[in-house]
């Protein structure tokens, strides 16, 4: 194997799993742009949908097994639900409060959706049944495999659905405009409780799309969201927390930087060498990358 | 609400959680039973090792019970979660001894706990049967430490030593965790590689937590090992192996005990296929002894037993035999005794050397039709 | 007149009143286990001292103590095994470790904009330290731990039994009560509080931000190496397992729990979230979820914690009881 294609090879996975961290980094900057809170416990969502979908994908006494589409919908419906449900419970009431109770806050409803995990569905986790192809295919000397080109793909489908549903519809017009100015808005009739669950819903739903399509690469356990989820939170504040192109940057870039400094460098050393980079990064654009210079403090 | 009322709401709620931890009914023992404490994470991120020791210890504790208990009475086994952690484990392992007045304790199935834990029972003078696989835990001068799995050292050079001699392999390349088990067991298979002038080809690790190894694997194929052994958590091991065939990987897989697990077969999804293993119990030993308890465990619990269970089912009977022995349950007569017993549990056969490291010899085995085979050891 | 004596009383005072009722503590138990929880509780009191100083006065968010605290348990527990230097040595050298520390993450913390920022720099910090007590096993020894840290001596005397233990834990948070309380009701702890409420308008009256910013980090990191070096010692093991993501956020909950900004609630946060979990063991599995739910509960209706409560309860009753026929409240 060249050493070209193993860089190429290393940038390729790095964009499809960095794919993934960017959608769940476009989850924290949505919700930061919109309703400035930070769900600490967007993981867990992350891991609640993913067990959703594989419960009914399977089926069981109640419910017969059910074709994929259906469970990935049941899990981003279940997803969406939770993360209002930690909105409205916890990060709404703690919010005015101050930036460490909304911290504490979501680390105990992680916490409490880690161990509730455990107990409904077991310790030792699923296995999600293969729903993309998984072996692999040659392109021209650079080893690809379908599945994660599936996970890439919908990553980007579902972040462009979010650039046109925000960018085209009414309701996403009124989001941005709730998230530029609060009070400009409401004089419009924008009511910012609307547009501040709606924002969180289609959040979770990218967090909770997000599990369900790492879900048949990886194993399905009740603690397969902690890692992602600070891995998206990252990757968001990486590209300039709140921003959302930049939420997509972040992700892919964090994605790639571990794959090659693992790869070319010290698969030992990989995270520290990642942490290196971010704070640096920081040191010259402390906004993040996109984030803008002299913006709202985060 | 005034800010008063709200003050005295949350001390309401404060009271009421408190007056909830005391309605709780305390589990009071009867008369006459004798306490074995087992620790172990049984909540957050490692509970699943609790709960294959506990089902394991409680198996053992039910036969024996049924056949009349020890010395004529009951044992009781009280079970006490240390997530893991060793300041918890310590907290739990003192509460066992001075509160719960235990004979003997057995776990934590992790080594940090257990190496926090170990100065603890040398003052209490109370016997730890360990589950976690260190070497250093028997390299304490601690009388009162017994080892009850084989250690890293033990298991991954009989790996390598099998992998060499009896495979013929010379490039091997090893992927494992950056934890306690990952590294100590890449080390023992680097160490013995170097008394037959080898080295390692590759030698990539993961961050506990981290799924994706495309890069390591990238790594390791450039290199072109024949055998890759993998080490780590079970999930992890098996996720490894199926990423690494998708990238074309075609090295022989090895692993320790754990890796031929239906968890981490079911993450390979196929992947697992021939792949060899060296362990102390493998769950299809045709050892009888072996298979009624698989059975036993199986209609219990409805899975397999793993290593861990193993070892919470060896190391109640082994407490047992011991205090037969004695005829006492006095710690120090059943510390004495399990010194001098030799037992043939489903791990193999233990016998305790003078540092407290019970079992000595590894079983080999390979996965053949998705399901592990045995091999005789008489081949080896 | 009333009023600023009970503020000077729980500003102050409390603390000492808190650490005296522990202290006389071992007349009443007798057993391990309650020493055990009790040195726990105290080293968890420096930590949320540590804490509470950086992101409680100076309002900068600190996710990784879990770092500093590694920094500080490592430094003794490699200076105590491999030179054989005594406790008391290393408990300095600990500080000190830290406190560099401290520095070298406080320098960069300055240049990033806000909350989710800090966290992510601290966060990493800590992450930093983790691979690094992983790999460099020739000075570490990797994820195998240290083992083997001796028991501070004093001539011939052995800090073996856990009540001395007990003593010289509490020893050390009465001293670092001391100076902490001294720092925040100095200048100094004026400034922190001064820049936690607007960076602009402390500027305006001659404060330096990154001066104070940075010297806020190097105290906090400091306690926090202490805090280590009595771990390592007490504990006589250390293992880069222990100083994980989930350890930082304990610390955060016990100043959510005890009370941003308050010494005496750093301890009173510090001895609760040592002694709760304990009590929810009655729970069985079930003690997690209850300690989450607890958590949750705690950090919406507890109004800046529990020493605000007890403030709160103590004032409405005092008025109930000096008014009893107060006009009615809306």
């Amino acid at each position: 194997m060249s050493y070209t294609a193993m860089v190429v090879e290393l940038i390729i996975g790095g964009l499809a799993i960095g794919s993934v961290y960017s959608l769940v980094a476009l989850a924290h900057s949505l919700i930061w742009s919109g309703v400035r809170v930070v769900n600490f416990a967007q993981g867990e969502v992350f891991m609640a949908a993913a067990f959703t979908a594989l419960t009914v994908l399977i089926g069981g006494r109640l419910l017969p097994a059910q074709p994929f589409a259906i469970s990935v919908l049941a899990g981003v419906a279940v997803a969406s639900f939770l993360g209002l449900l930690i909105y409205l419970a916890i990060m709404r009431p703690t919010q005015k409060k101050g930036f460490l109770y909304v911290i504490a806050g979501c680390v105990g409803a992680s916490i409490l959706l880690q161990n509730s995990a455990i107990l409904i569905w077991g310790s030792t986790g699923k296995q999600f049944p293969a729903v993309f192809p998984m072996a692999p295919v040659k392109l021209g000397g650079i080893l690809v495999v379908p599945q994660d080109m599936w996970i890439m793909g919908i990553s980007l489908a579902a972040m462009a659905v979010l650039y046109l549903f925000l960018s085209k519809t009414r309701l996403g017009t009124a989001m941005r405009a709730a998230a530029q100015n609060r009070s400009a808005a409401g004089l419009m009739g924008i009511s910012h409780r609307l547009t501040d669950a709606l924002t969180i819903a289609v959040a979770s739903a990218l967090a909770g799309l997000a599990g369900i399509l790492l879900s048949p690469k990886f194993y399905v356990t009740p603690q397969m969201g902690t890692i992602i989820s600070s891995k998206g939170f990252t990757a968001a504040v990486l590209g300039g927390f709140g921003n959302i192109p930049g939420a997509v940057v972040g992700g892919l870039l964090l994605g790639v930087l571990e794959n090659l400094s693992a790869g070319l460098v010290s698969s030992a050393y990989k995270d520290a060498i990642a942490f290196v980079v971010m704070i640096a990064i920081l040191m010259f654009r402390p906004g993040g990358l996109l984030g803008s210079r002299g913006g709202r403090q985060a | 609400m005034s800010k008063q009322w709200k003050g005295l709401l949350g001390l309401g709620i404060v009271a009421a959680l408190l007056v909830a931890v005391a309605l709780v009914p305390a589990l009071t023992m009867a008369a006459g039973e004798i306490k074995i404490g087992a620790v172990a994470a049984r909540t957050g991120d490692n509970a699943a090792l609790g709960e294959w020791q506990a089902n394991g210890a409680k198996l053992a504790v039910e036969e024996i019970n049924a056949k009349g208990g020890v010395l004529g009475k009951k044992l009781s086994l009280v079970l006490e979660d240390s997530q893991g952690v060793p300041a918890q484990a310590v907290a739990v392992l003192n509460k066992l001894i001075y509160r719960e007045n235990v004979v003997a304790v057995i776990g934590d199935c992790q080594s940090s706990p257990v190496l926090a834990m170990l100065p603890v029972i040398k003052t209490a003078k109370i016997p730890l049967l360990a589950h976690g696989t260190n070497p250093n835990i028997t390299k304490q001068d601690n009388p009162w430490v017994f080892q009850t799995r084989a250690n890293d050292n033990v298991k991954f050079e009989a790996l390598a030593r099998f992998l060499t001699e009896k495979m013929h392999y010379k490039k091997i390349a090893v992927l494992h965790d950056a934890a306690d088990y990952g590294m100590g067991g890449a080390n023992a298979v680097k160490t013995y590689l170097r008394t037959k002038n080898l080295e390692v080809v590759a030698d990539e690790q993961w961050t506990p937590g981290d799924k994706d190894f495309s890069s390591q694997l990238l790594k390791i194929k450039k290199a072109e090992p024949e055998a890759l052994i993998l080490i780590g958590p079970m999930v992890d091991m098996g996720l490894a192996m199926k990423q690494a065939r998708q990238m074309d990987i075609k090295a022989q897989f090895a692993g320790g005990a754990g890796i031929e697990s239906d968890t981490t077969l079911g993450a390979a999804g196929g992947a697992g296929e021939g792949l060899i293993f060296a362990a102390g119990f493998i769950s299809s030993n045709p050892d009888p002894k072996v298979q009624s308890f698989v059975k036993k465990f199986e209609q219990k619990y409805g899975y397999k037993p793993n290593d861990f269970a193993a070892t919470g089912y060896d190391s109640i009977y082994l407490l047992a035999k011991a205090m037969e022995k004695a005829k006492s349950t006095n710690p120090d007569a059943v510390a004495k005794a399990l010194k001098s017993l030799k037992y043939e549990g489903v791990e193999g056969t233990f016998q305790f050397n003078s540092e407290g490291q019970g079992l000595h010899e590894m079983f080999y085995g390979k996965i053949v039709n998705g399901a592990p085979v045995f091999f005789d050891p008489s081949q080896k | 007149m009333k009023s600023r004596n009970l503020n000077r009383f729980i500003t102050e005072y409390l603390s000492y009143l808190l650490l005296a009722v522990i202290m006389v503590l071992p007349l009443a138990i007798h057993s391990p286990y309650y020493f055990h929880i009790m040195i726990l509780s105290g080293i968890y009191s420096i930590l949320a001292i540590g804490l509470n100083i950086i992101t409680g006065y100076c309002g900068q968010i600190n996710l990784g103590m879990a770092g500093f605290y590694a920094v500080g348990a490592y430094t003794s527990a490699i200076l105590a095994t491999r030179l054989g230097l005594s406790f008391w040595l290393t408990l300095p050298a600990s500080a000190l470790t830290a406190a560099i520390a401290g520095f070298v993450i406080g320098v960069p913390a300055l240049k990033v904009k806000g909350g989710v920022y800090l966290v992510l720099v601290t966060v990493s910090f800590a992450g930093i330290v983790r691979v690094i007590l992983n790999q460099w096993v020739s000075l570490t020894k990797g994820p195998m731990g240290i083992v083997g840290i001796p028991a501070p001596q004093v001539g011939k005397f052995t800090f073996f039994e856990r009540v001395h233990w007990f003593y010289l834990v509490y020893a050390v948070v009465l001293l670092v009560t001391f100076l902490a309380s001294r720092l925040v009701n100095s200048r100094i702890g004026r400034s922190f509080v001064a820049l936690r409420e607007s960076e602009v308008s402390a500027q305006s009256i001659g404060i330096n931000p990154a001066f104070y910013k940075v010297l806020a980090f190097v105290y906090s990191a400091a306690l926090a190496g202490v805090a280590g070096s009595l771990y390592a010692h007490y504990m006589t093991t250390v293992s880069p397992d222990v100083f994980d993501f989930n350890l930082s956020v304990l610390a955060l909950m016990m100043i959510v729990v005890g009370g941003i900004g308050s010494i005496p609630g750093s301890i009173l946060g510090g001895v609760a979230l040592a002694i709760v979990p304990e009590w929810l063991r009655a729970f069985g599995s079930f003690q997690t979820i209850v300690y989450a739910l607890g958590v949750i509960l705690a950090v919406i209706f507890l109004p800046t914690g529990l020493l605000t409560l007890g403030v709160n309860a103590t004032q409405f009753l005092a008025s109930r009881l000096s008014r009893p026929r107060a006009e009615g409240r809306a």
